[in-house]
C-alpha cells in the first residue's frame, strides 16, 4: 500500500474544512459548551509557593448564595508546594457566585521557605520542594567523550561563555478544564474536555472513577491550543467530574488566565556555560557544557541536555556535560512544543557564532563546516530517514534559504554596520523525529446517497487534523474535501494517539489512506457486482467511476445510488506493535515508506536593533523545512509559519517573571507576560523542502526550534555583542551594549 | 422605563423563542443561573441604585433583542456567553489585553470582557455570529479562511471582528490600516502571516516582500 | 470580582451626590478599563459603582481661539482623530493613538486616563505585600522593579505613573475642571493634580473621593509639541518611558523658548524635567542640545535594582521628542 505516485489533493494546498465556522465563532469549543442546569466551578489555590495547610474553613462558602457543592483536594495538614497549588474545588449556579464562595473559605497556613529562581535554588542549602533530597539540586546526567583533557588543545580559538532562556508559559488561549456531565443513573459521565488527547482524557478519569471501559466519553470538536500541556483530565477535570457527580449537574471549569499561566503549564528554563574551541577552517574541536534548569518543582521533567551540542553532536570529536537538575517552587513543567530542543539550540547556535566571529569565519561556512554527516549505518535499514541523509537535507536547505535570503549580499562581519538602528542577520538548524504510530483505528464509509464520513478519534488542535483526513480520502475516491464529513474528538469511536510530538499526521495518515483505499476496493467490488463487471473493469476517476468495460464515466453519486446497500464501510488501523516487529516488511512499509520520522529545518532572521533603546525589531524571516510527503502544503506553511512566530516570542517577549520574596509570579497575565501583536511580527518566507519519497513526518515541533537561536545571532551580528539570555529585552541589549563599552569582552 | 421600549415595541417574546436560537437558550441558561431574589427592574437617571441582586436586562445582539437576568457585576462578555450561549466572542485573558472577547459596540470595537453587561443595554452588540447568514459568509471571515489565517481558532473571531470593524468604518482602508486596527488582538498559533495574506486580499492589494 | 449596586446618574452633580467622602466603597466608572480588572483582581472591591457613562455633557469637545475644551468622558480614540487637535496638540493626539490597541481607544476616557491607578504588578496582586494596599512593605524595591519608578528618592512607594496623556497636558499649560459636593467647582492645573500616594487612602491623584473631574481645558497657545514613547512591542504595549516636550518656536532654525519637558513611567507622578528644559531653553533645537537635554533629564535619577537601563531610555526619549517637534529628521526610523 503505497503512497498514490500521482497525487490529485494531497500535496496541494487545501483550505481547512472547519474554517467557516471557526471564523464566525459558530464552532463550539469546550469552553464555549453550555449544558442544561449547568452548574460553575472554581478552584482555590494556595498564594504561597511552599507552606503547609494548618486549617481550612468552608463553613462560610456554605451559606453563600448559589452554593451547591465542594471537592476537597488537599486536607489540612498538607503541603503546598508552589503559588497555583489545588486546595478545594467549588460548585455554584453561576460563576460569579462560585467567587463567592472562593473567597469565604477560610485557610490558615503555616508558610515555609521556598525557591523561584534557578541561581538561588542552586546554591540554596536545603530541600523546599519536597521528596527525597537534601537541596533542590540533583544529578542530571553528565557525559564526556574519551580523552576529554586535551580536548581544546591545537584549537584554533576557544569562546567560553554563558547562554540561556528562561521559564516560558504555554499560555494556551483556550484555558485547561471541561465541562462534565453525569447520565441520570451516574453510570456513564461525559466530558467536554480542551485536550490533545482525546482517550487518554477520558481513560484518567475511568481509572479515577474506577469505572468499566466505554463508561466515560470525551468530546473535543474544536481545541484552542495546547502546544504539549494539555494530556490528561488534570486535576481540574477530575474536580470537576466530581462536582458534577456530587451536585447531579453538568459542571463546567475551566482555568482563569492567571491560572492558565501558573499551573496550565510551563517550559523548563535552561542555563549553560558554554565552551567551544574549533580550527581554522571552522571545524568545532571540542565542545564543554555546565547547564542547568528548571522545570518546577519536578525532579524529572526538566531539560534534557543530552543531545548537546544540539544538530552537529555527530561532527564535533570531543564533547563534556555536566548537567544539573535544579528544582523550584513552581508549577512541574509540561511538554511544550519540541521539548528540550529550543533550549539545546540556543546553547548550542550561540555558541558557534561566537566561535565563528572569533575565527572570522562566516557563519554559514560555520554550520556548513559542521554538518552530522550521513549515517551510513542507518542507510542500511531506513535510507529515507533523517539519519541517513542528514547532512545532505541541511546542505540542501542551506543552498535554498542562502538564495531566499540574499545571505552572499546582506550579511556581514558582526558589527559592521554604522548609525543607531544596526540591522544584522542570523541563522540556526534544528531537527526533530515527528514519527508516528498506532493505534489510529479509521473508518470511512460510503453511503448510497452519496456521502462519505471518515471517523476517527484523533483531535484537531488548528493543525487541521479534520483537513487532512477529507485530503487523503478524496485522493483515493477522486473526490474533493469538501465531499468528505469528517467526524473525530470523541472516545467513543476508539483509541487514537495523543497530538504530541508532531505524530498525529504520520501517526493517523497510513490509516485513514488504508482505510480509504479499502472503502474504494469494497466500493467498486460491490459496485461490479451490481453492474455485472469484473471488479478490475472499474477504476476511479476525478469525480466518477470508470467502467473500462463500456467507456462509461459514472458521476460518484451515480454510482453509490447504484451500490443495492446502505452503505460500504472500511475500517483500518496500523498492524500491531508484535505485527510491525515480527515483520521486517511491515515495518518497512509502515514506518520507513508510508511515514518516516526525523527533519531537518533552516531558519534565518533579520533584525534591526536600535542600539540607544535596546528594542529589536525582527524585520524578515526565512524559514526552509522538510517533512516528508506533504499532505496539505497550506497547512504546512500555516505550521512552519506559525513555529517561527512562537520562537520569536521567546526570542524578543514572553519569559515568566517570579518574585523571589513572594514566591509570585508577577506576571500571570497577557499584560507583561509579552506576547506578539501583528504589528511586531515580520513577514515570514516558508519554503517547504519537499521530499515525498520519504512518507509522511510530523512538522508541529520543528519550525519553533531554530528561531530564537536565529534571532540571537542575527542581533549579534547586528551590533557586534553577544545577548546571552533570551528573551532578548530592550535591558538586556542594553546591558550588553554597555558591557562592550565598558571595554569587557 | 425605557430599556424595555425596544422589547415592547418589537416582536413578542414567543417570536423570539422561534426565531432565535439564542433566546432559547438564554432561557434555558437562566434556569441554570436560579436567582436567589427577585429581579429588579433596571431604573437609570435616578438617585436609586440597582442590585446587587440580579436585574433583567435587555441586550441587543446581532440584531435581535434578548432577555436575560444578571448581577450588576456581570460582565457584557459573561452575560453573552454564560447567560445567552453567544460564545464566537471567547474569554481568554479576561483583563482587556488580548482581544479574543471583541464586539461590535454601536459599530465600533470593544473588550467585551471589561464592559458591564447592564452598560450595553440600549447598544447595538455585534459578535462574530453576525458575520454568516443564511448561509452566505462575509469577506472578511472568508479571507481569513481562503489564507489559513487561523489554527487553533480560539482568538480568530475577535481578530475578524476587529479587521470587519475597520474596513465598515473605511472600506477602502490600506493593509497598514488594517493592520493597526487588529493592534489589540492576539494570536498564540501564530498566524499573523497569513492574516496579512487577509488583509492585502481584502485591499484588493497585492502584496510584496 | 465583588457583586455591587450600580448607579446611572444622568448629570455630574447627581453623580457627585453618590458619591463618598472616602475612596473604597464607592467608585467611579467610565471606560471600564482599569476598574473592572481591579475589581476582577479584587484590588478594588467598591460595594457601589457610580457610572458615568450615562452623563451627556462629559462627552463635548470645544476648540476655540484661546483655549479647547474637553469632557473627561471623551474617549482616548476620538482625542486621537479629533482634527484639531491633532493640529493643535500632536502631544496629546499622538499619545491617545499610542494608547492600547483600538478596543481601548474607543473605551479609555481622558478622565479615566489622568485618573487611572497604576500598573505595579505587586499593587495588582492582592497576595503580595504592598503600601498602598495597607501593608508595611513595597514589594517592588527589593523585587521585580524593571518597570517601576527610576525617580526614587523620597518615594516609599515606587510605582510608575502611567498616563501618557498628562505628560502632554502638563506640557501644554492644561488645567483641569473638578466639581465637589455642594456645587463647588475648582480648577486645578494638572502640573498640580498628581500625587504620589504611600497608602490605602490615598491615589495617584488629588482628587477627593467625592469629586469628579469633569472636563480639561488646554489653552491655545501655538506651541510647539510633540510626545514620543519607547515601547517594546508595536502592537497593545505599555510603554516603558515616554516623554512630552512643548515650547514656543523651536522650528526652522529658531529658539525653543518656554520649554517644557515632562515624563511618564518613571516616577510616581508625572515628572516635570526642568533641569531638561533648562538645556534647551533659548536654544536652537539640534541633535546635540536635545542630546544635552535627555542627560540633564535624569539628573537625580535614582534607579532601583533591575531599572538601570530606563536612565537611559529618559535620555533618549527626551532626545527624540524634542527632535520630532522641531521637525528634525527621525534617525531612528532607519
Amino acid at each position: 500500500m503505497p503512497w498514490p505516485t500521482t497525487r490529485r489533493v494531497i500535496g496541494t494546498r487545501v483550505q481547512r474544512l472547519d474554517g467557516n465556522e471557526k471564523a464566525t465563532g459558530r464552532a463550539k469549543y469546550s469552553f464555549d459548551i453550555n449544558r442544561p442546569r449547568m452548574l460553575h466551578a472554581r478552584i482555590l489555590r494556595s498564594p504561597h509557593a511552599h507552606a503547609t495547610i494548618k486549617t481550612l474553613d468552608t463553613a462560610a462558602a456554605e451559606k453563600v448564595a448559589g452554593f451547591r457543592a465542594f471537592y476537597l483536594i488537599k486536607k489540612a495538614g498538607a503541603e503546598v508546594f508552589f503559588a497555583g497549588d489545588e486546595i478545594i474545588a467549588v460548585a455554584a449556579d453561576t460563576e460569579e457566585h462560585a467567587d463567592d464562595c472562593l473567597r469565604a473559605i477560610r485557610v490558615e497556613y503555616n508558610v515555609l521557605a521556598h525557591q523561584v529562581k534557578e541561581a538561588d535554588s542552586l546554591r540554596s542549602t536545603t530541600n523546599t520542594t519536597g521528596g527525597a533530597g537534601v537541596t533542590n539540586v540533583n544529578a542530571g546526567g553528565d557525559f564526556t567523550t574519551d580523552n576529554f583533557e586535551n580536548a581544546f588543545a591545537g584549537t584554533a580559538a576557544t569562546v567560553q561563555a554563558d547562554y540561556g532562556v528562561g521559564v516560558i508559559s504555554h499560555q494556551c488561549l483556550e484555558s485547561h478544564g471541561l465541562v462534565a456531565e453525569w447520565d441520570d443513573k451516574q453510570e456513564n459521565l461525559t466530558v467536554w474536555a480542551s485536550t490533545q488527547a482525546v482517550p487518554n482524557t477520558a481513560e484518567g478519569l475511568r481509572v479515577h472513577f474506577k469505572m468499566k471501559p466505554g463508561e466515560v466519553k470525551c468530546i473535543t470538536n474544536y481545541m484552542g491550543g495546547g502546544f504539549g500541556s494539555k494530556f490528561g483530565p488534570d486535576i481540574q477535570g477530575i474536580a470537576a467530574a466530581e462536582l458534577a457527580r456530587t451536585t447531579r449537574q453538568a459542571v463546567k471549569l475551566m482555568l482563569d488566565r492567571a491560572e492558565e499561566v501558573t499551573v496550565g503549564g510551563i517550559r523548563p528554563s535552561a542555563f549553560g556555560n558554554v565552551k567551544i574551541g574549533g580550527t581554522k577552517e571552522g571545524r568545532i574541536q571540542a565542545f564543554e557544557v555546565d547547564c542547568y534548569g528548571t522545570g518546577g518543582v519536578s525532579r524529572g521533567a526538566t531539560v534534557s541536555f543530552a543531545i548537546l551540542p544540539y544538530v552537529y553532536g555527530p561532527a564535533v570529536p570531543n564533547i563534556k556535560r555536566l548537567h544539573r537538575v535544579v528544582r523550584t517552587n513552581i508549577q512541574t513543567a509540561r511538554a511544550m512544543r519540541a521539548p528540550n530542543h529550543p533550549q539545546n539550540s540556543i546553547l548550542t547556535e550561540l555558541a558557534i557564532d561566537d566561535l565563528a566571529a572569533r575565527l572570522n569565519v562566516n557563519p554559514m561556512t560555520m554550520r556548513l563546516a559542521n554538518l552530522p554527516p550521513d549515517d551510513v549505518a542507518e542507510a542500511k535499514t531506513n535510507p529515507r530517514g533523517y539519519i541517513a541523509q542528514r547532512g545532505s537535507i541541511y546542505r540542501a536547505e542551506i543552498a535554498i534559504i542562502r538564495k531566499m535570503c540574499n545571505w552572499d549580499r546582506d550579511w556581514h562581519v558582526p558589527g559592521a554596520q554604522k548609525g543607531t538602528i544596526k540591522s544584522g542577520m542570523g541563522m540556526a538548524l534544528h531537527t526533530w523525529g515527528g514519527g508516528g504510530r498506532g493505534p489510529n483505528p479509521t473508518r470511512v464509509t460510503i453511503n448510497a446517497n452519496g456521502t462519505v464520513l471518515a471517523q476517527s478519534s484523533s483531535q484537531d488542535l488548528g493543525t487541521a487534523q479534520r483537513t487532512l483526513m477529507a485530503i487523503i480520502i478524496a485522493d483515493v475516491l477522486g473526490l474533493q474535501p469538501t465531499d468528505i464529513t469528517v467526524t473525530l474528538g470523541d472516545s467513543s469511536f476508539g483509541p487514537s494517539t495523543p497530538s504530541g510530538g508532531s505524530t498525529t499526521a504520520p501517526g493517523t495518515s497510513p490509516a485513514i489512506l488504508k482505510a480509504a483505499e479499502t472503502a474504494r476496493d469494497a466500493f467498486l467490488t460491490a459496485l461490479a457486482g451490481r453492474l455485472n463487471v469484473q471488479r478490475n473493469q472499474l477504476s476511479i476517476a476525478p469525480g466518477v467511476v470508470v467502467n473500462a468495460a463500456n467507456n462509461q464515466r459514472i458521476p460518484f453519486r451515480d454510482a453509490c445510488s447504484q451500490l443495492g446497500v446502505p452503505n460500504v464501510q472500511a475500517n483500518a488501523d496500523w498492524p500491531t506493535t508484535k505485527e510491525l516487529q515480527n515483520s521486517a516488511p511491515l515495518r518497512e512499509e509502515w514506518t520507513t515508506r508510508l511515514t518516516n520520522q526525523g527533519v531537518g529545518g533552516v531558519q534565518i532572521a533579520e533584525v534591526k536593533v536600535d542600539t540607544e533603546t535596546g528594542i529589536v525589531t525582527c524585520s524578515k524571516f526565512w524559514a526552509v523545512q522538510d517533512c516528508g510527503l506533504i499532505i496539505n502544503k497550506l497547512a504546512c506553511e500555516s505550521q512552519v509559519a506559525g513555529g517561527v512566530i512562537m520562537g520569536l516570542n521567546y526570542a524578543l517577549y514572553e519569559e515568566c517573571i517570579f518574585d523571589r520574596v513572594t514566591g509570585r509570579q508577577v506576571n500571570a497575565d497577557m499584560e507583561f507576560y509579552k506576547l506578539a501583536g501583528i504589528a511586531d511580527m515580520p513577514p515570514i518566507q516558508v519554503h517547504m523542502h519537499d521530499m515525498p519519497e520519504r512518507g509522511v513526518i510530523g512538522i508541529g515541533e520543528p519550525p519553533t526550534i531554530a528561531t530564537a537561536a536565529a534571532v540571537g545571532n542575527a542581533i549579534f551580528n547586528a551590533i557586534g555583542v553577544r545577548v546571552p539570555i533570551a528573551p532578548f529585552t530592550p535591558e538586556r541589549v542594553l546591558a550588553a551594549l554597555a558591557n562592550r563599552r565598558a571595554g569587557n569582552p | 422605563m425605557h430599556d424595555h421600549e425596544t422589547l415592547e415595541s418589537g416582536p413578542s417574546r414567543r417570536d423570539f423563542l422561534q426565531e432565535t436560537g439564542a433566546v432559547v437558550a438564554a432561557t434555558a441558561l437562566a434556569g441554570a443561573a436560579t436567582m436567589e431574589s427577585p429581579a429588579a427592574e433596571l431604573q437609570p437617571g435616578t438617585g436609586g441604585g440597582i442590585g446587587p441582586n440580579a436585574v433583567k436586562i435587555t441586550l441587543n445582539v446581532n440584531g435581535r433583542d434578548v432577555q436575560t437576568s444578571i448581577e450588576p457585576r456581570v460582565t457584557l462578555l459573561d452575560a453573552l456567553r454564560n447567560y445567552l450561549d453567544v460564545t464566537g466572542c471567547k474569554r481568554v485573558c479576561d483583563r482587556a489585553t488580548c482581544g479574543a472577547c471583541t464586539v461590535m459596540l454601536d459599530g465600533k470595537v470593544v473588550y467585551a470582557c471589561t464592559v458591564l453587561a447592564i452598560e450595553a443595554q440600549g447598544r447595538q452588540i455585534r459578535t462574530a455570529e453576525s458575520l454568516y447568514n443564511d448561509g452566505k459568509l462575509d469577506a472578511v471571515p472568508a479571507a481569513f479562511v481562503r489564507a489559513d489565517a487561523q489554527q487553533c481558532g480560539f482568538c480568530t473571531p475577535g481578530f475578524v471582528v476587529a479587521m470587519k470593524a475597520v474596513l465598515d468604518a473605511n472600506p477602502q482602508a490600506a493593509p497598514a490600516q488594517v493592520e493597526k486596527g487588529l493592534q489589540g488582538n492576539i494570536c498564540r498559533c501564530g498566524t499573523y502571516e497569513q492574516m496579512r495574506d487577509a488583509i492585502y486580499a481584502l485591499c484588493n492589494t497585492k502584496r510584496g516582500n | 470580582m465583588k457583586n455591587f449596586t450600580y448607579f446611572r446618574p444622568t448629570t455630574p452633580e447627581q453623580a457627585v451626590t453618590l458619591l463618598e467622602a472616602r475612596w473604597g466603597n464607592t467608585e467611579m466608572l467610565a471606560g471600564g478599563t482599569d476598574l473592572l480588572s481591579l475589581q476582577k483582581q479584587y484590588v478594588a472591591q467598591p460595594g457601589r459603582v457610580v457610572s458615568l457613562n450615562g452623563i451627556a455633557g462629559l462627552q463635548t469637545v470645544v476648540v476655540g481661539e484661546r483655549s479647547a475644551t474637553l469632557g473627561a468622558g471623551v474617549t482616548l480614540a476620538r482625542i486621537a482623530d479629533h482634527a484639531d487637535l491633532r493640529r493643535l496638540f500632536p502631544a496629546l493626539t499622538a499619545a491617545a493613538g499610542d494608547i492600547g490597541g483600538p478596543q481601548i481607544r474607543n473605551m479609555g476616557t481622558l478622565g479615566g486616563n489622568l485618573c487611572q491607578r497604576n500598573r505595579c504588578w505587586y499593587f495588582r496582586d492582592e497576595h503580595s505585600p504592598c503600601l498602598l494596599r495597607g501593608g508595611q512593605r513595597c514589594s517592588a524595591i527589593e523585587g521585580e522593579n524593571k518597570y517601576h519608578a527610576i525617580f526614587t528618592a523620597n518615594h516609599r512607594c515606587v510605582l510608575a505613573s502611567p498616563s501618557t496623556l498628562a505628560t502632554g497636558l502638563i506640557a501644554l499649560g492644561a488645567s483641569a475642571e473638578i466639581l465637589g459636593p455642594q456645587n463647588r467647582r475648582r480648577t486645578v492645573e494638572l502640573a498640580k493634580f498628581f500625587f504620589a500616594p504611600t497608602g490605602p487612602t490615598e491615589r495617584e491623584h488629588t482628587l477627593a473621593a467625592n469629586e469628579l473631574m469633569t472636563s480639561v481645558t488646554i489653552p491655545v497657545r501655538g506651541l510647539t509639541n510633540a510626545a514620543y514613547e519607547v515601547r517594546q512591542r508595536q502592537s497593545s504595549d505599555w510603554p516603558i518611558v515616554q516623554v512630552a516636550v512643548a515650547f514656543s518656536g523651536g522650528r526652522n532654525g529658531e529658539k525653543a523658548t518656554g520649554v517644557k519637558i515632562v515624563l511618564s513611567h518613571v516616577a510616581p507622578t508625572p515628572v516635570i524635567a526642568e533641569a531638561a528644559a533648562r538645556a534647551v531653553d533659548n536654544r536652537i533645537i539640534t541633535d546635540a542640545t536635545a542630546t544635552a537635554a535627555g542627560r540633564a533629564a535624569v539628573e537625580g535619577a535614582k534607579p532601583l535594582t533591575q531599572n538601570g537601563y530606563k536612565v537611559r531610555l529618559v535620555e533618549v526619549a527626551v532626545k527624540r521628542a524634542l527632535m520630532i517637534a522641531a521637525g528634525l529628521p527621525r534617525y531612528w526610523e532607519a
